[in-house]
């Protein structure tokens, strides 16, 4: 099997590999966007544990 | 047992088990999904009906398989947060509906581009999948609730009465190629005793399916952790812990 007819996929490769991207772009998307919101949080936390420090 | 339940549900611990499970979970939901992919484009043999196009399938049924079981997820632990009153199931409740929509998502796109060569339309109002939109219309609605309230207790109590009302769709998704005509193929998988398909194409469906709940596991230890963090503003354990994170 050539190249060209991995990807072709007997004239459904859009399809396919449309179905493919949304997929992807779902996982990489979901996962980034809980790792975005974890970093914020503990930077929020540091920041609070800062100022205590300070405060006392 | 119960000792065992009690330190589990204890959010020190739960934040440090997350943070040291998370890679395994990650790594190993890579590896499974590239394999399942290699198997299901390269490997499997084209479908004697569908010809390539069945290939879909290996991103379509394992994100849909998801979207319910995700939603089950969800709703025990709420149903533990409302009984028990257990902070932490709370936590993971709320940690899963965004996920749980990713997949919803995911199912409902896959299975509009699949309907187009299978069936000659993007969309049918058909029970499987209006039932489906509705799985993902809980999600969204479940979000939506728990932004509303500032208090994160009220929050975690109305949230949970959806959560938990809205279980019944799941069987309703589940069933509804059985119990109804639809234009959407019926089970081919989850038949009792002998499934209705050969070994070469099954091998990558199951992989896929046994990489997201690998994935979802690990992008839930993110999202606990974010919540425990967010509940837990002013404990004192969190000084060390966040210190070396």
């Amino acid at each position: 099997m050539s190249l060209r007819e991995f990807i072709a996929m007997g004239s459904y490769g859009g399809y396919i590999w449309s179905c493919y991207a949304v997929t992807i772009a779902m996982l990489i998307f979901s996962a980034w966007s809980a790792r975005r919101s974890l970093r914020e949080q503990i930077g929020a936390a540091k920041r609070r544990i800062d100022m205590q420090k300070e405060g006392a | 047992m119960w000792l065992w339940f009690h330190k589990l549900s204890s959010p020190p611990h739960a934040y440090r088990l997350a943070t040291r499970l998370r890679p395994w979970f990650w790594w190993s939901a890579v590896a499974l999904m590239l394999l399942a992919a290699y198997g299901g484009l390269v490997l499997a043999p084209p479908d004697y009906q569908q010809k390539d196009a069945f290939r879909i399938i290996y991103v379509h049924a394992p994100a849909a398989i998801m979207s319910l079981q995700v939603y089950v997820v969800m709703a025990i632990a709420a149903a533990v947060g409302v009984i028990w009153r257990i902070k932490l199931a709370h936590a993971v409740a709320a940690a899963c509906a965004p996920v749980g929509a990713g997949f919803t998502i995911v199912a409902l796109a896959t299975g509009s581009i699949y309907g187009r060569p299978m069936w000659g339309t993007w969309w049918e109002w058909d029970p499987r999948i209006t039932s489906e939109l509705i799985q993902l219309f809980l999600y969204l609605g479940y979000m939506a609730l728990r932004a509303s309230f500032d208090d994160t207790q009220r929050a975690d109590r109305a949230s949970a009465i959806l959560a938990i009302v809205g279980v019944v769709n799941v069987p309703i998704v589940k069933y509804s190629v059985v119990w109804w005509n639809s234009l959407h193929q019926a089970p081919t998988i989850s038949k009792i005793g002998k499934p209705s398909i050969e070994l070469s194409m099954a091998w990558p469906l199951y992989t896929m399916l046994l990489g997201f709940m690998l994935y979802f596991a690990a992008v839930l230890c993110d999202r606990v952790r974010s919540e425990i963090l967010r509940r837990e503003r002013n404990a004192s354990w969190l000084l060390e812990t966040v210190k070396t994170s």
